[in-house]
């Protein structure tokens, strides 16, 4: 598998920042909770939607990729994916 | 409150070392023990499980990723499908009986855990093209109907891709599962997405779960990747054969 024509060190990047930055806001988020702090569940809230956010940004990286490597199909699922993820948020949010 | 958090911290990092070692989401760790061991009713356990495997594939999948044993062009293909699955699943929580489709699940887990020992896959990728354009379409059905399954009983779907990956397209197990640990993150995050915006998502469950599921997760992934495929394949068989039985134990017996 490593003889594939797209680099992936910038999506094995942003999941190990991405791994230091949630696990030190959940360790933060639970201890808001222990301690009964009226911010806990606004704290832990934003975290949810961070995460989310993180998962488009690898599906953008990963079209990004497909970009690079001239493999426009799967650059345009990648991109559909992240179109999916988001008109669901939309869809709920704004229309159901 | 206390032991209360311990106990959830405890279940996501359970989680996270099961589904990173064998490229699950964790679920089926999770939502059985958040409803039997933390007393959760199922319809909280599957929101908070679903959002933690999010969290779980962020973590798990780097692992595979760093050693090349994530096929990207599989997951972006059978995510799609997926996805659609899940959004169409986490939608249906509140209207399909829990016992029906936990008895689909134990009976489509039991076929997948006999045909994993049963089944020969080839851990070269020879022939490996052809497998993924004569079972593309299958593949995706199988997708689809996975990210149905997995929203709406809170488990990611590793448990059908993997074996879906090794035995029918014909991947190396270790690239299954690295495959899997980022395609149920994708599909995850929609259902987990639906979730929030319903307001079903118990956040004082999930800080903990995530906070113990990234930890677990991480070192999960990297024991997954030097993992020898015959003890996985075995460990795979037991954890799939386990969750049948204790899925159609609770659909007779009536457990919503």
């Amino acid at each position: 598998m490593n003889d594939e024509p797209y680099q992936i060190s910038r999506l094995i990047g942003l999941q190990r920042t991405a791994w230091y930055f949630f696990f030190a806001y959940f360790v933060v988020a639970a201890g808001l909770w222990v301690l009964g702090a009226d911010i806990a569940g606004r704290v832990t809230f934003w975290g949810v939607v961070l995460v989310l956010a993180v998962t488009l940004s690898e599906l953008v990286i990963i079209a990004e990729q497909f970009r690079v490597a001239e493999m426009r199909r799967f650059q345009i699922l990648s991109y559909v994916l992240a179109l999916l993820l988001l008109s669901t948020i939309v869809l709920k949010y704004f229309v159901l | 409150m206390m032991p209360e958090m311990l106990l959830f911290v405890l279940c996501g990092l359970l989680a996270g070392l099961l589904g990173g070692y064998l490229g699950l989401g964790g679920g089926i760790v999770m939502v059985p023990f958040l409803t039997v061991v933390a007393g959760l009713n199922i319809k909280v356990a599957v929101p908070v499980s679903v959002t933690a495997i999010v969290v779980n594939s962020l973590a798990s999948s780097n692992e595979y990723l760093k050693k090349g044993m994530v096929d990207l062009e599989l997951v972006v293909a059978l995510s799609v499908f997926s996805i659609l699955g899940n959004i169409t699943g986490s939608n249906l929580i509140d209207a399909v009986p829990g016992n029906v489709i936990r008895l689909i699940l134990a009976v489509i887990l039991a076929y997948t855990a006999l045909s994993l020992l049963t089944k020969k896959g080839p851990e070269k990728r020879v022939g490996f093209e052809d497998n993924r354009r004569r079972y593309l379409m299958v593949c995706v059905v199988i997708a689809f109907l996975a990210g149905v399954l997995s929203a709406l009983v809170g488990i990611g779907g590793g448990v059908i891709l993997v074996p879906l990956l090794y035995t029918i397209i014909g991947l190396p197990l270790t690239t299954a599962r690295g495959t899997s640990s980022l395609m149920i993150g994708f599909s995850s995050a929609a259902a987990a997405a639906v979730y929030l915006l319903n307001e079903r998502t118990d956040f004082a469950v999930v800080a903990p779960v995530a906070a113990g599921i990234i930890v677990g997760a991480k070192l999960g992934g990297f024991l997954g990747t030097m993992a020898k495929p015959v003890a996985v394949k075995i460990l795979f068989f037991l954890v799939m054969l386990y969750l049948a039985y204790k899925l159609s134990y609770d659909a007779l017996a009536g457990v919503i």
